[in-house]
Order: C-alpha cells, then sequence, then structure tokens
C-alpha cells in the first residue's frame, strides 16, 4: 500500500517534469543569482522533514568527534556504560570517578607501550613522584626536616609508575561496533531500501536527464554545477533544476519512511544493549620513599535485555531476516523493553595496597633508629545494577536504576611504628534506588535514596533520613547540587 | 554557501574515472546507494563499497547518475561525508576541486545526495 502510493506520488511528479509542465517554473523560488547546486538544495529543502535540523547539529558533532577519550577509559565502547553507571556510582561515592580523575590529574607522561590488538591496551603512566604522604607528615612532625629535604632531592622519574592493561572483546557478540553486524544490517537494509529506489525509478533517470540536456545545450562550457550561474537557463529551466532537488528530497523521504515502517532505526538500540565486558587490572609501583605497592581489577558486564544476540538467536535460520525482525521487534513486550532501555550491570572489583614499612639509619632527634610502618589494605566490591527509562520525550527523559552493593574491606590494624597486628574484617552492603531526570542533552537533575546496613558507611548525603538511610541530589550540566 | 548535495560534472571526457566515497565519524551509520547510467542499467552499491571507495570509467556518451542514502542510527551525532572526484584519462584531475558533502544526523534522521557525471558534449562545446 505504501509503495504503491509513493509509486504514484513520485511518477506524477516525474510526468510532469518531463512534459515541461509549467508547475516547476511556478514553484521554482530560485533567482538567477543563485547557482544550479544552490537551487538544487532549495528544491531539496522545501521537502519538508529533510535534512535541515541535522546541519544544524554538525558543529555540535563535530566537537564531539575532537574529544579523545581519556587513557583511564577501556575503550570507547565503554561509555555507554559509563553513562549507565554513573549516577550510582556518583551516589554512593565509591570513589572511582574521583579516583580516576586524580590519576589523569597526576599524571606526567603517559606512552602506550603496545596495543596487543584491537580488544586490548596496555599502558605505563609515569606519575609525578613524591613522598609517601603520611611518611612526609610523620617526619615533619618527628622535625627531621633535613631528612625530608633529602628525601625530596632523591625521588625522581621512575619512582612511581602505574601500568595498566585493559580488555574489551569487540565482535559479534560482545561490544558496540557498528561493523561486526554489517552483513546483518545489508540483510535488513537492501530489500527496504531499494524497493524505495524502484518506487522512484522513473523520476531517478527523468530529472537528471532533463537537468544535463538543459545545462549543456546552452550553457557556456559548463564543468560543474558549483560555478553555473542560471542565467544561461530559462524561468522553465530552472524550475526542472528545483524539481530535480524536490525529487531527491522526495525520495528521501520515501525511504526514511520505509526504513521507519521496517523499524530499522530501533537497530541502533539493540546494538547498544548487546553485553560488553570490561576487564582492567593495574599496577602500581613505587619506590619505598613514594609510597606502597598497589594493585586494582575490576570486571564489568553489561547488557540489555532485548539486543542484536537475542534477535540472531531467534531469527536463525530463517531465509527472510527482515520478516522475522520486523516480527521480532514488534512484538509488545520487547517493544516495551526496547523502548525502556532495560539493563543490567555487574561489577567486581578488587583493590589490594601492599603494607609499607621504611627504616632509616639512626638519625632521629634521639639518635634511634627512624622506623615507618603503615598496615596494608583489601577490599572486594561486587554490585548489580538494573535500570530502565521511565519515559523518553526527545531529549527529555526519566530513568531508575536500582543497584545493590557488597563491599567487604580488610584492614591490618596495628601502630605506625610496632608490628603489623591482625586483620580487621568489616563488611558492608549499600544499596541505592537513583531517579535522573533529563531535560536536555546537557542538563538533568539526579534523586537518590542511598541504605548502608551500618551507618558509618552511609557515605555523603545531602539529607539523611535516618541512622542508615539518605537523600542525594544533585543538578547535571548546572554547576552542582 | 553551496551545500554539495549535489555533486556534478558535465562535459566530461571519454575514458576519465569517477570515485565516490562515504565516510562517517563513527559507525553508526547504514549508506546505500543505486547508480544509474543512461543509455544503460543500474547498480545498487552497498555501504561497505561506499566507505572502502568506488570507482568507474566514465564512456562517452553517457550520464552517471549515483544516487546516495544515508541512514543514521546512533543515538549521538554522527558526521557523514560524501566525497567525489573525476580524473581525466591523463590522470589530472577535471575540474575545480569539489567539496564535499558533509551532514551530521542522529537515528531516525535520513539524507541523500547526487552524485552526477555526464560524457554528453554540449553542440559547439569542447
Amino acid at each position: 500500500m505504501f509503495r504503491q502510493i509513493s509509486r504514484a506520488a513520485v511518477l506524477c511528479l516525474a510526468v510532469q517534469a518531463a512534459l515541461g509542465a509549467p508547475l516547476g517554473a511556478q514553484e521554482g523560488p530560485c533567482s538567477t543569482a543563485k547557482t544550479v547546486e544552490e537551487c538544487f538544495e532549495e528544491g531539496y529543502r522545501s521537502v519538508s522533514g529533510t535534512s535541515v535540523r541535522v546541519m544544524a547539529e554538525k558543529a555540535d558533532s563535530q566537537v564531539r568527534t575532537a574529544v579523545t577519550s581519556s587513557v583511564s577509559d577501556a575503550s570507547t565502547q565503554g561509555a555507554s556504560l559509563s553513562n549507565f553507571l554513573s549516577p550510582f556510582l556518583a551516589l554512593v561515592d565509591s570513589g572511582e570517578l574521583g579516583d580516576e580523575g586524580e590519576r589523569i590529574a597526576i599524571e606526567v607522561a603517559a606512552k602506550v607501550l603496545d596495543d596487543l590488538d584491537k580488544d586490548t591496551k596496555l599502558q605505563v603512566v609515569f606519575n609525578e613522584p613524591e613522598i609517601f604522604s603520611p611518611l612526609r607528615m610523620r617526619l615533619a612532625d618527628s622535625m627531621m626536616t633535613a631528612t625530608l629535604d633529602r628525601l625530596e632531592r632523591s625521588v625522581g622519574d621512575g619512582d612511581d609508575l602505574t601500568v595498566n592493561l585493559s580488555w574489551s572483546p569487540v565482535n559479534d557478540r560482545f561490544g558496540r561496533s557498528m561493523e561486526h553486524h554489517r552483513p546483518t544490517l545489508r540483510q535488513l537494509f537492501e530489500p527496504v531500501v531499494e524497493g524505495a529506489f524502484q518506487s522512484a525509478s522513473l523520476a531517478d533517470k527523468r530529472l537528471p536527464t532533463a537537468l544535463l540536456i538543459s545545462l549543456q545545450q546552452q550553457c557556456p562550457d559548463p564543468q560543474d554545477s558549483s560555478a553555473l550561474s542560471f542565467a544561461c537557463l530559462s524561468a522553465e529551466q530552472r524550475g526542472q533544476v528545483f524539481q530535480a532537488g524536490k525529487a531527491l528530497g522526495e525520495q528521501n523521504e520515501t525511504i526514511k519512511r520505509a526504513v521507519s515502517d521496517a523499524s530499522l532505526f530501533q537497530l541502533g538500540k539493540l546494538l547498544n544493549n548487546q553485553p560488553q565486558i570490561i576487564a582492567t587490572a593495574s599496577y602500581r609501583a613505587r619506590d619505598d620513599i613514594a609510597g606502597p605497592d598497589e594493585t586494582f581489577i575490576k570486571v564489568t558486564y553489561e547488557q540489555g535485555i532485548v539486543n542484536l544476540n537475542s534477535l540472531r538467536k531467534a531469527c536463525s535460520g530463517r531465509a527472510d531476516l527482515l520478516a522475522c525482525y520486523s516480527a521480532y521487534v514488534g512484538n509488545e513486550q520487547r517493544g516495551a523493553s526496547i523502548a525502556a532501555g532495560n539493563r543490567i550491570a555487574f561489577s567486581l572489583e578488587y583493590s589490594d595496597t601492599a603494607d609499607y614499612s621504611i627504616s632509616f639509619d639512626p638519625i632521629a632527634m634521639d639518635g634511634s633508629a627512624f622506623t615507618f610502618k603503615q598496615p596494608g589494605a583489601r577490599s572486594l566490591m561486587a554490585s548489580l545494577t538494573y535500570g530502565r527509562y521511565l519515559w523518553v520525550r526527545g531529549a527529555d527523559s526519566a530513568r531508575v536504576d536500582l543497584s545493590l552493593m557488597f563491599d567487604q574491606v580488610d584492614n591490618e590494624s596495628g601502630s605506625t611504628s610496632g608490628p603489623i597486628a591482625a586483620t580487621m574484617r568489616q563488611d558492608r552492603f549499600l544499596g541505592s534506588l537513583t531517579y535522573t531526570q533529563k531535560l536536555n542533552d546537557k542538563t538533568g537533575a539526579v534523586l537518590g535514596l542511598t541504605w548502608a546496613n551500618k551507618p558509618e558507611f552511609l557515605g555523603d548525603v545531602e539529607e539523611k533520613l535516618g541512622a542508615r538511610a539518605g537523600l542525594t541530589y544533585k543538578i547535571l550540566g548546572g554547576g552542582g547540587s | 554557501m553551496a551545500e554539495n548535495r549535489l555533486i556534478s560534472w558535465f562535459t566530461v571526457p571519454d575514458g576519465s574515472t569517477q570515485r565516490i566515497q562515504v565516510s562517517g565519524s563513527d559507525a553508526n551509520f547504514q549508506a546505500t546507494a543505486i547508480e544509474v547510467v543512461e543509455p544503460g542499467d543500474s547498480r545498487p552499491l552497498d555501504h561497505d563499497v561506499l566507505v572502502a571507495g568506488t570507482s568507474q570509467v566514465l564512456e562517452s556518451p553517457k550520464s552517471y547518475s549515483t544516487m546516495i542514502t544515508v541512514s543514521f542510527l546512533g543515538d549521538q551525532p554522527t558526521t557523514i561525508t560524501v566525497a567525489a572526484s573525476v580524473t581525466k584519462p591523463d590522470g589530472t584531475a577535471f575540474g575545480a576541486p569539489r567539496e564535499p558533502h558533509v551532514v551530521a544526523g542522529k537515528v531516525g534522521d535520513q539524507d541523500s545526495a547526487l552524485v552526477l557525471a555526464a560524457t554528453i558534449k554540449s553542440e559547439g562545446g569542447n
């Protein structure tokens, strides 16, 4: 039905143009001061819904493109996961985002040693070496300024470096690169777009030909339409150029409707719901003066409920992929899930700070040997998050994220000068419910409820609702909370 | 300012080569094209061919119309560039260098461009 209507409309336009009907001359507003190219564009834009709006976004897009990913990103594919988890992380104050920022800030130089493969990145960061802060304070407290000065002079490049290793597989099952799904896209788009092309085939062939004949027979030595003015063409012929642009605009709208009717614009959402794994490990090696060594490992898994993997599984062995796809995304429940952006995320994080111990020759005030010790710490954190949109209206949207986090911290108790004593283990549970109201691409608000099984782990909240619960609110992009 | 949605060359010498390439700031788009040769046939050009770049030797007297359409699929804006050129048989460029058609869009947007090359000589032309 749709194609019959489209064909009839385009055929009507083609016949009018081919017969030299005066419609184009009357309708075409192109003046003789314009070039053929400008008149063609005017005709194209006369069709409602064509790309006037998207041209306005060009500058914004170019800015986005120019922004390079930070050295701490596992991959650009990680961006969507970061976007998804950031409100939760901000509220439970796990410290991850802050740590990331500080690490970048203290970088002096970073050298990517090697890209082992496309999914793996290895990096060495040379941090600016400083005396271990607790040691500095202890020396200052002990009035050992000469020793402090000597240590200040002795630290040098290479005394504090971090080795980062990240792995994020990007293939047809994991990650969010469209390139790995191009055969599927081709199978889906070809019948839709080519069908739309064919329905407009007569106009495609006749309008450019009419334009060419006019231009080449009457205009002096034309080479391209960018420099060609309309002085050599009649008003009727100017109308034909306008109509040629309009025909392309109408064809564009025909294709857009066909792609939309086949739900192919949903493919981006299915891609964005693909499972994503990001694994990172880092080891910070420091000279004794600069502090204890640190190990950090984190594995994150995230996926949406309806994705390209589930589509592939549902349509396996089906010859007509387009029909299967339409039925799959047209299902009421799946359609609702896609619209809601249902997704789950799981992360596991382990960190280990080594025991710290340093001794100096008998240079203390009383002539005794100086010893400074600090017990190490280990923590294991697991989190499970579920999130979905409540509604989306253009750039305006509201989503809710529910998270549960378990954190186990082993602190080895002991004095800073005596032997390291027994380990103290602290387990805690944190739960959070986050409501994010996005008003446009740059501004929004976050409202969160946080619960902790132990009051001391509640973290920073704006309002304390009880011993173990708190309320957090932030204005995104509006300059703070 | 010219929008370059129509990229065209007229009175192109026989045996010249036309090149068309579509590129994006990211991969979140699907490009499709159809090339119509008059007199002659038409052929579809799929995404991979357009992104890799396609070339066509132009015969006289014919016209070559390539209609390129791009479906935007990403939530964030993607910038698409449609670049085309014509090289004469001796390897030198035909006509002045042409600015590419550049457009940005995001999911739900559709854009089209027309690349036109004609080897038909006008009466009394070169």
